[in-house]
């Protein structure tokens, strides 16, 4: 992939996330003004994970077993690490950057080529940082809860930040022969990974009243407990009724 | 004269102290109930229906069940006449229990400590509680809002916090995002509200028959 080629995404996703909060009509929930849209993407998403996603990922995990999983796991999570790294110095944790950066070293190497986490074993823990989390740390807020096609829950701040991970990513400059099919091939083979560790996870979600309330909660407290900021739900504060009081 | 003014504004000041509320028989009603239950889900000598038949009686004397079905619902409840209600509460029931259960099962064989309560008001108070993990010795903090009843005898919990990653999910509160967007979005159709908690009761004895288990968690 040419420089021009890591970047462009960048810049798009960047673009896309400056107006299309501009572009959307805001509903009455001042919590989710953009909840139609939102949930059509939703429904949208859900029937291209259905159609296609779902059925790849139980034929992966059935055609698979754990162990070979695990080296799949790992050998995508190796490579999102000097991403991490970058994120972590522009957030300034120094030390985590260099913890991250040896681990990418030990696992490349001595954990051939990512498949296997020595580094772990050697007690360096794998963290992980995107640029969504670096603008957040950075004091940026997150904006109106979205759903887009194909990309799924975000905010304007991570859907800049999805960009900022094109542009940044140290491994997606390097130019070599094929380049573009082994990058597209090791993206669908971290997308196959991921959706087959989230299957029960989404299986839950079929069990709720409202997914899509339940994913919009859900996005919002684990991408604030990603950057660090405590998101403490308070206790209702509305006063019992009296039926609820009369036991 | 005064001393009649002193003595009067003293009883009054004793009468309304809200600080009389959250003392140890709140806590001590979340300690005993709260490890019952979590036991209940351990009594290796039941039956797993037999166990779920224990784990709602006791949540039932814990829980004020009717209340949180009620709080659930948001400002749809005020509209309710009492046979739609009666007729929603038979499913919530079994739905909150078998989700309450799915939740509590993850400390199963785990001791809840209590740590230490606050008011929040003549009739309710926070209750802080532990829990430690045998396995790998992490604490969980849950918290307990607890009612006192209009008689001023019984206590029920009103939702339970649990601790996750940094945040707090209170359980009641989270079904009631819920409850309350599907009304929203359904004209507050309660037949609506109660189609879809039946489809997913079918759901979870499907699960339970072909010994998947729940898919509910946190």
């Amino acid at each position: 992939m040419t420089t021009k080629m890591a970047i462009m995404p960048g810049a798009a996703s960047l673009l896309a996330a400056f107006t299309l909060s501009g572009c959307l009509t805001a509903g009455p929930n001042p919590e989710d003004p953009y909840e139609d849209f939102n949930r059509q993407m939703f429904a949208f998403n859900d029937g291209v994970d259905q159609a296609i996603i779902k059925p790849v990922a139980q034929g992966y995990r059935a055609v698979t077993n754990e162990p070979v999983r695990e080296g799949v796991g790992n050998f995508s999570s190796n490579l999102g690490e000097p991403l991490t790294a970058v994120n972590h110095v522009l957030q300034g944790k120094i030390p985590d950057a260099g913890a991250t950066v040896g681990r990418f070293l030990i696992n490349t190497t001595v954990g051939l080529a990512g498949i296997f986490d020595p580094a772990s074993a050697m007690g360096i823990q794998r963290t992980k940082e995107d640029f969504g989390q670096t603008l957040g740390t950075w004091g940026v807020e997150p904006g109106p809860f979205l759903v887009l096609p194909f990309v799924g829950p975000t905010s304007p701040r991570d859907l800049t930040g999805i960009g900022g991970d094109l542009a940044l990513n140290p491994l997606n400059y390097p130019e070599f022969q094929n380049d573009d099919a082994i990058r597209a091939g090791t993206f669908v083979l971290w997308g196959v990974d991921a959706r087959e560790g989230a299957l029960e996870a989404t299986d839950e979600l079929d069990q709720q009243i409202d997914p899509y309330t339940t994913v919009r909660r859900l996005y919002g407290r684990t991408r604030a407990s990603d950057i660090g900021i405590p998101y403490v739900e308070p206790k209702d504060a509305s006063e019992p009724t009296d039926d609820e009081l009369d036991f | 004269m005064k001393l009649f003014s002193t003595i009067a504004a003293a009883l009054v000041v004793a009468v309304s102290a809200p600080s009389a509320f959250a003392d140890k028989r709140s806590e001590a009603f979340v300690q005993a109930n709260a490890n019952t239950a979590l036991s209940a889900l351990n009594d290796k000598s039941l039956t797993p229906d037999q166990r779920d038949l224990k784990f709602s009686k006791y949540m039932n004397q814990f829980a004020n069940m009717p209340g949180i079905a009620r709080r659930v619902l948001g400002v749809n409840a005020r509209s309710l006449s009492d046979a739609d209600f009666n007729r929603y509460y038979k499913i919530f029931e079994t739905y909150a229990l078998e989700v309450y259960q799915v939740h509590f099962d993850q400390f199963r064989g785990e001791s809840l400590r209590v740590t230490g309560s606050k008011d929040d008001g003549a009739q309710r108070s926070t209750v802080e509680s532990v829990i430690k993990s045998s396995q790998t010795g992490k604490d969980t903090k849950v918290y307990w809002d607890v009612l006192l009843s209009n008689d001023r005898k019984t206590y029920r919990v009103r939702d339970v916090g649990i601790e996750l990653g940094g945040s707090i999910l209170w359980l009641a509160q989270e079904q009631q995002a819920q409850f309350v967007s599907f009304l929203d979005r359904n004209n507050g159709s309660i037949d609506k509200l109660i189609g879809r908690i039946n489809v997913l009761l079918a759901d979870m004895e499907a699960r339970k028959r072909d010994g998947r288990g729940s898919a509910y968690k946190s």
